[in-house]
């Protein structure tokens, strides 16, 4: 792989919203936008700290979200609260496996995947690893491209809640664990927005340029 | 490192720079939060319960809810069978707040829908399952490990009112539940009912619920108002029953006799005698009697224990016994019966006017045997000389005053006292003087008499008889 040119090693800057390549006032301190007045950085501020805050916090709350009842299912007077595991094993149980699928998939796999793909990413970057860079810049655009979709739970939950009130026969209630779960899903949603990718590539530049 | 002198330069605002960024309070908020639902969740943890079935009927886990008055305090967390397979052993989350309850003497069972013939309970049931119903106790022993009850409580520890104990010779149709009644309205249940300890009787325990309960004092009569009583009398057929269900499931009713009500309510577990019927119950006890013996050389046929002595058709004793004597000299065999006749109530009956020389004649028992010597000797021995127990003072002693007759003008002379003794007499009385006058007559003609015994209450087991 040939040394590719970048802005920072340039000595430049490009704006990360309106890409206008342009000189930092000083390297600390690049400044801001000329054209779009956004500050600029040559490498986002403190994104590895940020992601791993959020990162963090998006961990603690899958905990309880998974713990939690997502649904309260009032049917005759008696109340069936279900967590998202329990859902899925009584979808399985019932016969509906594809629906227990994807259940699974979004509910469970899906978060817990971004959050294990941007701790790995955040610990190849902070280590300086420069194998599979590709590979982990896919995962990272894996990672935001599948954030917008992991709100379907969330909605699903939204759209139960809302139609199936038919007291006092039966109704649906929300459960703590939906609140939690959205917020897992925002984190890492943000988490991913706040990982500079570049810093990926970074660490491989370095170490061609140390070499060379 | 090219440079592009054409770029525009950036321009520079100075601030300071934290090392630590403001995003790792995101991370911490949500530590906090989730601790804190998890602390609020150790501590509201409420203690886990056994209680031990004969069978789950319709007990789920995840779903049977535990209620106490109807409030939900717990799940039923799992359902198993015992190690030994003979019984099933329920696990319940109980909530915190009512951890109180879960003391030694709790009561468990399974609320379902029951219909019996005095109810229908549990209809809820039917639609939101059957639940586990618990009632406190007066424990404060905490304890884990229940034995459920089979059959549902019916009182409730809270429940005002106050129980008794009802002693029966039989329990007849009376069964737990079975309602208690006064003046046909419900006042209570029979709560339970066990053989007594001497195994000769049953003692039944009933519930009075309050207000009721305050009406129940030591002269207070309990029956049996179990079906129909039937009497015919001169004003026609009389039918009296509680109620449909105490006619077909059985039932006690109580009430208070005028003459025997006291002031104060029978204290909690007061025992009492549960009597056949209302008469008897009702009855009144005779403070003074008098017995006879009467021989009859006719045919006794019909004639039993418990039929009505009328005077001039107003009721003045009955037969406490029928029997044979045999003469061992002559070897003749006579009917013999055994009267006993309570004077109160033909006295009870006389008008106001003769009450004067009352007080004279209470007075003396002397003189109250007297007139009962001359009644008996007018009215039931017809010639034959009668002989004469010497009176037994002794047991005079202490008896409540006969109200006095004033000599000469006592209108009972021109009455008869006989002894009725066809059973269908026995409901009713009224309008059968002509027969038993009739009947008197006969006893008079062949009959001879002897009195026993006079004095207070029934007694007489240890009087002499002299031939």
């Amino acid at each position: 792989m040939t040394a590719e040119l970048t802005a920072a090693r340039a000595g430049l800057v490009s704006c990360e919203t309106c890409d206008l390549l342009a000189r930092p006032a000083e390297a600390a301190e690049p400044g801001y936008c000329p054209r779009c007045g956004v500050e600029l950085a040559s490498r986002r501020h403190h994104s590895i700290q940020y992601t791993w805050a959020l990162v963090i916090a998006a961990a603690i709350c899958y905990i309880p979200a998974n713990v939690l009842p997502v649904l309260t299912t009032t049917a005759l007077g008696s109340a069936d609260s279900d967590t998202i595991m329990g859902g899925v094993i009584l979808l399985y149980t019932t016969g509906s496996w594809p629906l227990a699928l994807i259940v699974l998939v979004a509910s469970v796999m899906v978060p817990l995947g971004k959050l294990v793909a941007l701790a790995y990413l955040l610990i190849t970057v902070q280590r300086g690893s420069i194998t599979s860079n590709r590979e982990r810049t896919r995962l990272y655009r894996m990672v935001e491209f599948i954030g917008r979709w992991s709100m379907l739970d969330v909605f699903v939950d939204a759209f139960t809640v809302a139609l199936v009130q038919l007291q006092p026969l039966m109704w649906v209630a929300p459960g703590p664990g939906v609140l939690f779960f959205a917020a897992v899903v925002v984190l890492t949603m943000i988490a991913a927005e706040s990982f500079d990718p570049r810093l990926i590539w970074d660490s491989s530049h370095a170490m061609k340029e140390h070499h060379a | 490192m090219p440079e592009d002198t054409d770029l525009p330069q950036a321009t520079v605002v100075r601030r300071s720079r934290t090392r630590i960024s403001v995003v790792w309070i995101i991370p911490i908020l949500a530590a906090a939060v989730a601790l804190g639902i998890a602390v609020q969740r150790i501590l509201s943890e409420g203690p886990t319960i056994t209680i031990v079935f004969k069978a789950a009927e319709g007990l789920e886990a995840g779903k049977t809810l535990v209620k106490y008055k109807d409030v939900s305090i717990g799940q039923v967390t799992a359902v198993r069978l015992s190690p030994d397979y003979s019984k099933v052993e329920v696990t319940a989350k109980i909530a915190k707040s009512a951890e109180g309850l879960m003391v030694e003497d709790a009561k468990f069972w399974v609320v379902q829908p029951r219909v019996t013939l005095s109810g229908v309970s549990g209809l809820g049931t039917l639609l939101s399952g059957n639940y586990v119903g618990i009632e406190v106790g007066k424990s404060t022993k905490k304890q884990r490990t229940f034995i459920g009850l089979e059959e549902p409580l019916i009182i409730t520890v809270g429940q005002p009112g106050r129980s008794f104990v009802l002693k029966a010779a039989n329990l007849g149709s009376l069964g737990v539940g079975a309602p208690v009644y006064y003046h046909s309205l419900q006042a209570g249940q029979v709560v339970s009912y066990s053989l007594a300890g001497d195994g000769k009787a049953i003692e039944l325990r009933i519930f009075v619920n309050a207000p009721y309960d305050k009406y129940v004092n030591a002269g207070t009569r309990f029956w049996n108002a179990s079906g129909v009583d039937v009497s015919v009398g001169a004003g026609g057929v009389e039918v009296r029953t509680e109620s449909l269900v105490a006619l077909l499931a059985g039932g006690v009713a109580f009430d208070t006799p005028a003459f025997a009500a006291q002031p104060e309510p029978a204290a909690p577990n007061t025992a009492f005698t549960l009597h056949g019927d209302r008469a008897t119950a009702m009855k009144q006890p005779e403070s003074i009697s008098t017995r006879y013996v009467l021989y009859f050389d006719e045919s006794l046929r019909g004639l039993s224990a418990g039929a009505p002595v009328t005077l001039l058709g107003l009721t003045a004793g009955e037969v406490s016994n029928v029997g044979l004597d045999i003469d061992r000299a002559t070897a003749i065999v006579r009917g013999r019966v055994e009267i006993v006749t309570y004077p109160d109530r033909l006295l009870a009956r006389l008008s106001a006017q003769q009450a004067a020389t009352r007080a004279t004649l209470a007075r003396s028992a002397t003189e109250r045997h007297a007139f009962m010597q001359r009644l008996v000797e007018q009215r039931g021995a017809a010639g034959a000389a009668p002989e004469r127990e010497s009176t037994d003072r002794a047991a005079l002693r202490g008896v409540r005053p006969l109200p006095g007759l004033a000599q000469g003008e006592d209108r009972l002379e021109s009455g008869r006292a006989g002894a009725a003794g066809d059973p269908e007499h026995a409901a009713g009385h009224r309008g059968q003087a002509y027969q038993h006058r009739h009947e008197a007559r006969q006893a008079a003609a062949g009959g001879d008499w002897r009195r026993r015994e006079k004095g207070a209450g029934v007694g007489g087991s240890g009087a002499r008889e002299r031939q």
